[in-house]
């Protein structure tokens, strides 16, 4: 065995308080846009948001005031929606990978829901513009909610799979050494000991595809007025952002950061209702 | 009895259906992305559409290459500046940060990890952009003028701009993801260093990272992908502009999701152009897949070598 040069013990603490103080430095110097942005998002929001912002359509440009309504609605509706197209087959296909970890299909399963999620947000909206707008030749907000269902997905399946590995084998078995069919005890002990993650999922997959635009520049496109009529465009709070922030208008860089600010403060309040049903419904074996 | 074991049939049919449901959208996307871009693979070769920089859709010129390079580069400069960033504030959470701090940055990590894509954008618009056409770009431009910072757009609109900030959007993804990769090490392994007579430095260098260490590059991988897909930041402050390639950080750029999304309008019109827009979907997707499998393999490497 070689024995490497030992240094000095004195250079070898200076090095430590040297890399020390180093990784402190560099860790604020990243913290530092973060914490901007926040601060930002905050000081330039507070001053937009009011009664009438939050309560009023928008007006045309040029006439002051003027809300975002139509845009919180539209963020609603598509949420909604795209839970009603992702969470059946989302939890479902998380239930049957962790009952079947071997197997061809949980195989490919896995592979799918892994490739699903690298798919790049912009590449899922042209794909629902190809597949679902064309056809009905309408932007819709049925084929936002598509297009946000299928980034849902992915994190649904595998959180659910996650959390149901992690409960123990002998409840299962105990329920079907009673002679309880395996659909009820999947049913009534499986997922009821697992709800706690599986709703925590939901509310990650909601909270990441709350804040997405690119996949509904093509699908639901943006609507200056209230919608709810699945078969016609809906606008969304990313998207208002987004089209308000690239206006050369003053008072529509307000809206953009007032409409941040609510949309940031949706995020938060997801945060922390995860946090309290994590806390609160966690079953301990 | 009968008919509780055909509830039980159905139920499971049920299950399988989904599964193959779920199964088929990937299927759907790849074949509807291949599908729609074949026809402008048979009328060009796949060489001049990957490699010109000729974008003239209605002159019938589709060359993607100033795409390609230009998510490349933005993709390059954000993984440049976020790693080293990334890797010590994630070391700093996990090995030196004292409880309460950890408590209180965790939350606010995760906080960052959910914000808007379009927030970021306008924050490189009203804080990264005017920073470098002010302050970075004319510093730069007199003093070193060669290769990566020899340039002639002076607006700050640049790829400089749309890396900073995809930077800045997978700070949190990747933090989290080391973190959690860190605080797997045991904590035996720690004690046994420094009883030993490292320093926590050198505990941490030698042992904590060297055991991390597929770990993170898994996380680097994961924080690539998302940058290199990520459009609606770099489309605010890229630049994007047809001037030829990239040839400084201070030039503008042109990813391909930026030229998806910036075409859905004119799609329609002018033939073959959908199917190049189609095309550049599936080049993006093919590349992200292919990082993502590779973090894959390296995750299963480590899960199979702790058992």
């Amino acid at each position: 065995m070689r024995f490497q040069k030992t240094p000095h013990i004195s250079f070898r603490i200076f090095k430590d308080h040297f890399f020390m103080i180093a990784i402190i430095i560099l860790s604020v110097i990243a913290s530092f846009p973060l914490l901007f942005i926040l601060f930002h998002i905050f000081s330039h929001g507070f001053s937009s948001i009011n009664w009438e912002f939050l309560m009023r359509l928008p007006k045309p440009v040029g006439e002051a005031g003027g809300g975002i309504i139509n845009a919180i609605v539209g963020t609603v509706l598509l949420i909604i929606f795209s839970c009603i197209v992702a969470l059946p087959p989302g939890i479902i296909a998380g239930i049957y990978l962790s009952e079947n970890k071997e197997g061809r299909l949980s195989y490919f399963l896995s592979l799918s829901v892994e490739v699903l999620q690298s798919i790049p947000s912009i590449v899922i909206g042209i794909i629902v513009y190809v597949w679902v707008v064309r056809p009905f030749k309408h932007f819709s907000l049925l084929a936002g909610s598509v297009a946000l269902g299928i980034m849902m997905l992915p994190v649904i399946v595998k959180t659910t799979e996650e959390t149901l590995k992690l409960i123990p084998n002998y409840l299962k078995e105990a329920s079907l050494a009673l002679g309880v069919p395996y659909y009820r005890t999947i049913l009534r002990v499986v997922v009821p000991a697992g709800l706690s993650g599986i709703i925590t999922g939901i509310l990650i997959a909601i909270a990441r595809i709350a804040g997405e635009t690119a996949p509904l520049l093509f699908t639901a496109f943006g609507n200056p007025f209230m919608n709810a009529n699945p078969l016609k465009p809906v606008d969304s709070l990313p998207l208002a952002i987004f089209n308000y922030a690239k206006s050369p208008f003053p008072e529509w860089h307000a809206l953009a950061w007032g409409a941040s600010l609510v949309l940031i403060i949706m995020v938060l309040g997801l945060n922390l209702i995860t946090r309290l049903v994590t806390k609160k419904w966690k079953v301990r074996f | 009895m009968n008919r509780r074991r055909f509830k039980d049939l159905i139920v499971q049919r049920i299950m399988f259906i989904l599964c193959c449901f779920v199964i088929s959208i990937l299927f759907f996307i790849v074949m509807g992305l291949f599908y729609k871009a074949s026809p402008i693979l048979a009328i060009h070769s796949l060489r001049d559409l990957l490699f010109s920089s000729t974008w003239h859709p209605s002159k019938g010129n589709f060359g993607l290459g100033l795409f390609i390079v230009s998510t490349l580069w933005v993709t390059a400069i954000a993984i440049v500046i976020a790693i080293p960033l990334s890797l010590l504030t994630a070391i700093y959470l996990t090995e030196y940060a004292p409880k309460r701090m950890r408590e209180v940055l965790k939350p606010l990590i995760d906080l960052l990890a959910g914000i808007s894509p379009v927030i970021y954008g306008v924050w490189g618009i009203i804080a990264i952009v005017p920073l470098i056409s002010d302050y970075v770009m004319p510093f730069f431009s007199e003093r070193l003028t060669f290769f990566p910072f020899l340039s002639d757009n002076y607006t700050g609109y640049s790829a400089l701009a749309g890396g900073i900030v995809l930077s800045v959007m997978v700070f949190p993804i990747i933090i989290s993801v080391i973190h959690e990769v860190l605080e797997t090490v045991p904590f035996e392994i720690r004690e046994a260093s420094l009883a030993l007579g490292a320093t926590k430095w050198e505990t941490t260098r030698r042992v904590v990272l060297k055991k991390a260490r597929p770990g993170i590059v898994a996380a680097f991988i994961l924080g690539l992908t998302r940058a290199f897909g990520e459009t609606m930041a770099v489309l605010m402050v890229a630049g994007c502009s047809l001037h030829g390639f990239p040839k400084s950080v201070f030039d503008t750029a042109y990813p391909l999701p930026a030229l998806i999304a910036n075409t859905y309008g004119e799609m329609m019109s002018i033939p073959l152009y959908d199917s190049a827009v189609l095309l550049a979907a599936f080049i993006l997707l093919l590349m992200t897949t292919l990082f993502n499998m590779v973090a894959w393999g390296i995750l299963l490497h480590i899960e199979r070598k702790e058992r």
